[in-house]
């Protein structure tokens, strides 16, 4: 588990909800960027979606058109 | 009835460009989808030049909105306890995602910010849609990564948008 050392309070939700924002952006970033570099590899779609936890035709229609 | 029309005609020119511009701005990011931050960058480039002497007016300098949203972004993470080192909040090193084929996809900042163009824009508007039009637009919203950006910029949001309405007012008269 995730431990943060300063998790905005609910009382402040501008801040909390730009946090999460940016967390996806960070982690749609590191996922494109990983997904490049495991189809550079040789890795398969069904593999990618396997470590993504998704499905071969989820993965691939939302990240191929961001990798290629 | 004859200048309304073409004066529509290039509104969707612009706004064609504005999109298109928004999109690349996106893309560059690795974002796949432009949100209203980028429509405000693509509206600081419109050859009207309105959305930059606005924030100069203010001043602000232009050419550093786009690195006030990642540092927003950026801030935002810090405030609970994440420190992002390296390029994850910046573009460098990464593959650009290939184009939206098709119609033109934006995240829901973008869509409110295009809607309010066009209700605030009726068919026979006098001046033509510019770069402090599109600004002005975004301003509407008080939270997001715009507000946040300006306040990271030290941009009082009322200001800018009673620069922006200078500035489309003075466009097209001498200087």
């Amino acid at each position: 588990m995730l431990e943060f050392a300063n998790l905005p309070n609910a009382t402040e939700p501008a801040d909390a909800l730009a946090a999460v924002v940016a967390l996806r952006r960070v982690a749609d970033t590191l996922e494109r960027r990983a997904v490049a570099h495991a189809l550079g590899d040789g890795w398969t779609w069904a593999q990618i979606a396997e470590a993504l936890g998704v499905s071969r035709q989820a993965a691939h229609k939302r990240l191929a058109p961001l990798v290629s | 009835m004859l200048a309304a029309i073409k004066r529509r005609l290039k509104d969707m020119g612009v706004l064609k460009q504005l999109l298109l511009t928004a999109e690349a701005f996106a893309r560059a990011e690795g974002v796949a989808e432009p949100g209203s931050e980028h429509l405000v960058m693509a509206a600081l480039t419109l050859a009207d030049e309105t959305a930059p002497r606005a924030f100069r007016r203010v001043d602000a300098d232009p050419s550093q909105f786009a690195a006030a949203v990642r540092q927003q972004y950026a801030d935002a993470l810090r405030r609970i306890g994440v420190a992002i080192v390296g390029s994850l909040m910046t573009p460098d090193g990464l593959p650009e995602p290939g184009e939206n084929p098709g119609l033109f996809r934006s995240q829901p900042s973008a869509r409110t910010l295009i809607r309010s163009l066009a209700k605030d824009r009726p068919f026979g508007a006098s001046k033509p849609l510019l770069g402090a039009d599109v600004v002005l637009a975004a301003l509407s919203s008080d939270i997001g990564a715009v507000a946040r950006a300006l306040a990271v910029m030290g941009v009082q949001p009322g200001d800018l948008a009673d620069a922006c309405r200078l500035e489309a007012g003075l466009y097209g008269s001498a200087r």
